[in-house]
């Protein structure tokens, strides 16, 4: 089978090169945060979030 | 076959529609015409962060100096429909088409917080709570058709000619209507005003607002005239578009479709979004499970297909009727292929995938270089039961007898796609990395999917839901299924984002370019730079994606932009030397 002459590695970006984004956040933290979000108010989101009649 | 474009050399687009997240807070909410009127105010937003004109185009919208352009996609606004849609300018590669999709995301939901602070959201999605579809569509360039068939397309448009022109003669005859009952309504509304005891009331049946704000009006009228125009158009085109179905299905990209097909139906492993869907089941697409039928117009008679030909029937019976000539177009040995299967991604790594792996297969195609894959027994029905399949082991039955995974068939495209580059000789750099991406990741999905999480979509939704909606109720998890296609710091993507975990192809640097200019190489590069010289100007510009109209009356000059379409980097041979040094830069 032939080699693939590029790295996957070399095609992501590692975090400090990405952009000058804000210190990174515990993974705990945030799935906490979108737990809390997620229960409050879901059915008035499903709501909001509504298009009629779709699109293409 | 001189003209046949080589390794990712024809030209890609991609249309993305936005779903609007509107706040109870909003009164535009709840009112008819509300997501237009929002509409234009994320319009006076975007203009005040990169040159815009107005669109010469049957919608509504613009057209900006990166080269892309904004819609409002008119699906009955006086019922609360409506959606932002944007479509990036026409690329080459997919690493350029990536970059300028993700800045024109930026651009749409920075303008939208801008104009909102938060009240309005986008979503970048492909389907509402109830069900209502909408979302992603793939362009590329690709050969129509060959020999006779091609023969027998071209005369199949002159023969179809008279019933053309009796659907022109007919939408003039009603848009004449329509201008009689504008003028009629205006007249009954200033002689009843001040005798009726509701003249609000009477406002808003006639005019679908009141009469101070018909400027802001719903572009489709009241409700009840919505309904009947959208009911009446229907009625007057369909024998048309019957006939010009028939044809497309007849001639229209046939080997393409035949030998691309497969690809497509098992692509949801590697490129979906993940769903939740009403019973509360998970889904590898968001998209995919609602597709009925492989060819269709996408949408006009309830129809879901994985080829959309509308843009066909729009420029038969729309973009023609304002301008004939557009006519022309239709007889083109090269035209745009659009699949409407694709979720729309917020995983960079899964985007560059959807759009780099088809391409490739697209190319190979193209160049005679895929063996004749695998027939599916039932297509639509194998992708409904892979999307179903989270574990990847549903077997597909083929045509010929036998059965094999989406993982095994992706497999058979990616391992033709790399002889395809071996035979070439001297591929693009990137053709190799796409075909190493889509390598590892088959692989990874094969031993443990996990790993994929901030690289696939439907891997890191389903670890949202695990992680942060087990056993909770259907509304919460299908919450967590739609904001976490949320464009804003809100949306559950950019949460995760800010923990690192998600992967990230393009630098800071690519999407600062891409938010301030054209691609190169392509129509929209002149399209651009013409937009960016003349947009606010004493001279009129108008634009679409065919042409720039500079100035009007005898002074208009027209810039086509078919010119500026050479595969192979040349300058165009008709351009005046002082145009080619402005489209020089």
């Amino acid at each position: 089978m032939a080699r693939i002459e590029t790295t996957v590695s070399s095609l992501i970006l590692q975090p400090e090169n990405v952009a000058e984004t804000a210190p990174v956040r515990d993974l705990s933290e945030v799935l906490d945060s979108i737990r809390v979000d997620a229960a409050s108010n879901a059915p008035q989101f499903l709501k909001e979030t509504e298009v009629p009649y779709g699109g293409e | 076959m001189a003209n046949r474009p080589g390794i990712f050399e024809r030209l890609i687009g991609l249309e993305t529609e936005y779903a609007l997240a509107v706040s109870r807070h909003l009164p535009e909410g709840g009112l008819p015409g509300g997501k237009y009127r929002i509409f234009r105010d994320l319009i006076a937003q975007v203009r005040r962060r990169i040159p815009t004109v107005d669109a010469r185009h049957m919608k509504e919208g613009v057209f900006h100096a990166g080269g892309g352009a904004i819609w409002f996609e008119t699906e009955r606004p006086a019922e609360g429909g409506g959606l932002v849609e944007g479509a990036t300018p026409e690329c080459r590669s997919p690493r350029q088409l990536l970059a300028w999709q993700r800045a024109q995301d930026h651009l749409l939901s920075s303008a939208m917080e801008q104009a909102f602070s938060g009240e309005v959201r986008l979503l970048k999605n492909d389907r509402d709570a109830q069900g209502n579809i909408y979302g992603a569509q793939e362009n590329y360039e690709v050969e129509f058709a060959a020999g006779w068939q091609l023969t027998a397309w071209r005369i199949g448009l002159v023969l179809m000619l008279p019933l053309v022109a009796v659907t022109w003669l007919s939408l003039w005859i009603m848009f004449f209507g329509i201008f009689l009952y504008s003028v009629a309504a205006s007249l009954t509304y200033l002689a009843l005003e001040k005798r009726v005891a509701r003249p609000r009331a009477l406002a808003r049946a006639l005019f679908g607002c009141e009469f101070d704000q018909l400027e802001n009006a719903c572009p489709t009228g009241p409700r009840w005239l919505e309904s009947f125009l959208s009911f009446l158009t229907r009625v007057l085109t369909f024998p048309l578009a019957a006939v010009l179905y028939g044809l497309l299905v007849a001639f229209a990209f046939r080997k393409l479709r035949r030998q691309l097909t497969p690809f497509l139906i098992s692509r949801p492993i590697v490129v979906g979004a993940g769903m939740i869907d009403d019973d509360g089941q998970f889904h590898l697409a968001d998209k995919a499970p609602a597709m009925n039928c492989l060819t269709g117009y996408g949408g006009l008679l309830g129809d879901r297909p994985i080829y959309s030909f509308g843009h066909f029937f729009k420029v038969a019976h729309a973009d023609s009727w304002w301008n004939p000539a557009e006519y022309l177009q239709l007889f083109s040995g090269r035209q745009r292929l659009q699949i409407a299967l694709g979720d729309s991604n917020r995983a960079e790594v899964a985007e560059y995938l959807r759009i780099g792996t088809t391409l490739l297969v697209i190319d190979a195609i193209e160049a005679g270089c895929l063996p004749q894959p695998a027939r599916l027994r039932r297509p639509i029905k194998a992708l409904r039961q892979i999307c179903a399949d989270p574990s990847l082991q549903y077997q597909i039955p083929l045509a010929g007898g036998g059965q094999c995974t989406a993982l095994e068939l992706q497999r058979s495209y990616l391992e033709a796609c790399r002889t395809f580059l071996h035979q070439h000789g001297n591929p693009p750099s990137e053709a190799w990395q796409i075909l190493g991406l889509w390598e590892e990741t088959l692989d990874t999905l094969e031993h443990d999917p996990s790993e994929l999480v901030g690289s696939l979509d439907w891997v890191t939704k389903q670890f949202l839901l695990e992680k942060a909606g087990q056993d909770s109720a259907w509304e919460v998890r299908k919450k967590i299924d739609l904001r976490y296609h949320e464009l804003s710091d809100e949306g559950y993507f950019d949460r995760l984002q800010s923990t690192g975990i998600p992967a990230t192809i393009l630098g800071p640097a690519e999407l600062n370019y891409a938010l301030r200019n054209p691609p190169s190489g392509t129509p929209a590069t002149v399209r651009g730079r013409y937009i960016r010289e003349f947009a606010g100007g004493d001279e009129t510009i108008v634009v679409n994606w065919r042409r720039i109209y500079l100035g009007s009356g005898r002074q208009r000059r027209i810039i086509d932009l078919a010119r500026y379409r050479p595969l192979t980097p040349a300058p165009p041979r008709a351009a005046s030397r002082k145009s080619r040094r402005k489209d020089q830069g």
